[in-house]
């Protein structure tokens, strides 16, 4: 084994490494372009990017819960809060697109519904929204995973999805 | 600051060379700070297993607390002092020059300053913050102070580095940089670069609002300049073991490096790219376009270009050395190694275990996988083969040389400290495997799960008992492993007996290969030019980022909810 050798083998390692990395990232900018993730995003028709906390009632805030626009899309407005999700159990029709909206009342909190990959930062202020079609009924766990202050961990809710009528 | 020709001799180990004893202070007091953190990491392990025992613990307030002092003296303060410790001696040996003493020994006292003062405030239970301590959850501000003075310190250490090799450039003109100085000083400028936004968020943002001068805020900013640093500082924990991978395993395998042009393009490529890519652990925020995000992943898996390359060739100099030994087969000249050396084994372990924190780290940065993960029990699963062991075990092999040659004492027990080295390794492959599969059934991070009440805590441990009881075997195994390891570490230092004529050297390894006439490497010696590009690059890829937030805040007032 001399040192020709193995440049050669680590020339084309390198190809090889790289090649392997650019079809990750072809891979997965196809996933996200195709709308293939639930992602938070800031999509241009996304016009409920900020609220003003100290008015929260003038924003469909003032009443969490699940909506359905005038055009009978499910909008499902929720507010994270030490140490709880607003409204605290919430049902959902199955086979529907659910549009989410929510922010954070005080701190930082992460919003994680199980079996799912909705998993959202939630930051004070800042409205994320992710759309997601619940396949099975069935109750869902929805816990915060971002570090709020002692009451963290006990910070835990359901959704519940129920068969379309 | 001068900078003085080193005389080499052996007699009296810190009259000929004081620069042993500063670095011999910077790591054994990281060392001391990391054993305060480590032994906070079994409550951990036992909460994740679903076991409390905080209540029996009187001098933590809460988990949480707990948790902030595993974190910052773990991940920050630790690493910090190691890395300032042998990233200022290694490369002013190589360099053969003496850093100003008088300098170096501000820096060190002032590092400890900073850290007492942060420890007042966590210890006082009055920043249970975590080491993120992201607002608007409000700390103390003597928390956010000390933070800053320990930042401050360690680029000061890199300044004087950068500040020998500029000398010694302007000494030897047309040479090239020793390859383990050019490594080290490379390390350097990519964390100056790299501290910038934790320096911006800490000192222009967050001390103002502790002090109450200013009333509020903006968290999205706050987080986003806390991930521009807070994503290359894990290559700041990672290149000074690539350092001792690259410039030291060849010699301790009984070798050589087998590339060294690619070790210093490997450094060139972290310096340039290592910085823009902390958007990848903002994936699930709102407030920040997915165009970004998809530009800053892509910046993200280049990274893993390099530490493909490291892989290659650290494993090359391995087979290389074994083979000039007489090992034979394609792997069974791995026999031929020298796995009763505790330093050469501890580092391989490590290695080994970055094969599995490098793919999961693949995993963690892409944009789709991301959600699946992000803020769950896999991503501690995951620095902790990475951060924890990667890094924290190939220092613990380096200890194993660098305390007997700062000190002229010997290692005391080395089959302990191997037996170490092999503990800390299954412990946290154990753990990792735990927190990784608690993860996917996701079982949130950082969240005291042991002490919800039983229908809560069944929600989350009904199909996860193999992985929680992992986890809290994990935290045994390890405990185990660092008493050990300590139990070398005192061993070696508290003998009074010294042979400083016969200590071991630093373990510099040769090069296969003549680097002198390679154009390329010459072009990347231009260390100060890469760093100009790199800044452009960070300018380029966060500017847009960071101005948009500047300029349409969202201001939210603090709060102390512990």
């Amino acid at each position: 084994m001399d040192h020709h050798m193995i440049e050669k083998y680590e020339k084309l390692w390198l190809y090889v490494a790289s090649a392997l990395i650019a079809i990750l990232v072809l891979v997965t900018i196809g996933n996200v372009v195709n709308s293939a993730i639930p992602s938070v995003g800031n999509h241009h028709d996304h016009s409920l990017k900020k609220v003003d906390l100290t008015n929260l009632a003038a924003t469909p805030f003032a009443t969490p819960g699940l909506k359905q626009n005038a055009s009978g899309e499910y909008e499902l407005y929720m507010l994270s809060q030490a140490f709880m999700f607003n409204p605290p159990e919430v049902k959902v029709p199955a086979g529907k697109p659910i549009t989410l909206y929510v922010t954070s009342t005080d701190v930082l909190h992460g919003l994680q519904i199980e079996k799912t990959n909705v998993n959202i930062e939630v930051l004070p202020g800042e409205v994320a929204k992710v759309t997601y079609t619940f396949k099975k009924p069935g109750t869902y766990r929805v816990g915060c995973n971002e570090y709020c202050g002692v009451g963290h961990a006990n910070m835990m809710s359901k959704l519940i999805v129920e068969e379309a009528k | 600051m001068t900078t003085k020709t080193f005389t080499p001799s052996q007699d009296k180990a810190y009259d000929t060379h004081p620069e042993k004893k500063i670095a011999l202070y910077y790591t054994v007091t990281g060392l001391i700070f990391l054993l305060v953190g480590v032994l906070m990491g079994p409550l951990q392990a036992l909460n994740y297993a679903g076991i409390d025992i905080y209540k029996y613990m009187p001098f933590l307030k809460s988990y949480y607390q707990g948790l902030t002092l595993h974190g910052v003296l773990n991940a920050l303060v630790f690493t910090t002092y190691f890395i300032c410790g042998i990233l200022l001696y290694i490369p002013a040996r190589d360099l053969k020059l003496r850093p100003n003493m008088t300098f170096a020994w501000f820096t060190y006292w002032l590092m400890n300053f900073g850290v007492v003062l942060a420890a007042i405030a966590i210890l006082g239970n009055n920043a249970s913050v975590l080491y993120t301590f992201y607002p608007p959850l409000k700390g103390h501000p003597l928390f956010y102070i000390g933070a800053a003075l320990l930042v401050a310190s360690s680029l000061l250490v890199g300044g004087q580095v950068i500040y020998m090799w500029t000398g010694w450039k302007k000494a030897n003109p047309g040479k090239i940089t020793p390859v383990t100085a050019y490594m080290s000083v490379a390390t350097w400028f990519m964390w100056i670069l790299a501290s910038l936004g934790i320096v911006v968020e800490v000192v222009f943002y967050l001390i103002p609002w502790a002090l109450g001068w200013t009333p509020a805020v903006d968290p999205l900013l706050a987080r986003t300049l806390f991930w521009y640093t807070g994503h290359p500082i894990v290559y700041f924990w990672l290149l000074p073991a690539y350092v001792s991978w690259y410039a030291f395993i060849p010699k301790q395998a009984g070798g050589k490096i087998v590339s060294e042009p690619l070790a210093r393009l490997a450094f060139a490529m972290f310096l340039l790219v290592s910085v823009p890519v902390g958007l990848h652990h903002q994936f699930t925020d709102p407030g920040i376009s997915n165009t970004w995000k998809l530009i800053q992943m892509s910046l993200t898996f280049a990274v893993a270009v390099p530490s493909m390359l490291t892989a290659f060739s650290v494993a090359a100099s391995m087979e290389y050395a074994a083979r000039l030994k007489g090992g034979k087969g394609l792997t069974g000249w791995m026999g031929k190694l020298p796995w009763n050396e505790p330093s050469f084994t501890a580092q391989v372990l490590a290695m080994v275990s970055f094969i599995f924190g490098g793919a999961g780290g693949i995993a963690n940065a892409s944009m789709s996988l991301n959600y699946v993960v992000h803020n769950t029990a896999w991503i501690p699963g995951h620095f902790h083969i990475t951060v924890g062991t990667a890094t924290t075990l190939t220092f613990f092999g380096m200890t194993f040389w660098l305390l007997p040659h700062l000190t002229g004492k010997k290692l005391f027990n080395p089959r302990l400290a191997l037996a170490s080295s092999w503990w800390w390794f299954v412990g946290m492959m154990v753990f990792a495997v735990g927190m990784h599969w608690e993860g996917l059934l996701g079982i949130p991070r950082r969240a005291h799960i042991a002490a919800l009440p039983k229908e809560l805590l069944d929600q989350y441990a009904q199909n996860a008992q193999i992985p929680m009881a992992l986890t809290g075997i994990s935290g045994m195994i390890l405990l185990v492993a660092a008493i050990m390891y300590y139990t070398v570490v005192a061993g070696t230092l508290m003998q009074g007996k010294r042979d400083v004529q016969n200590a071991p050297e630093i373990p510099f390894s040769e090069s296969l290969t003549n680097v002198e006439t390679r154009k390329s490497v010459r072009f990347l010696d231009n260390l100060w030019l890469l760093f100009a590009v790199a800044f452009v690059i960070v300018l380029g890829a966060y500017g847009p980022i960071l101005w948009g937030m500047i300029s349409d805040p969202n201001l939210v007032p603090g709060m102390r909810l512990w």
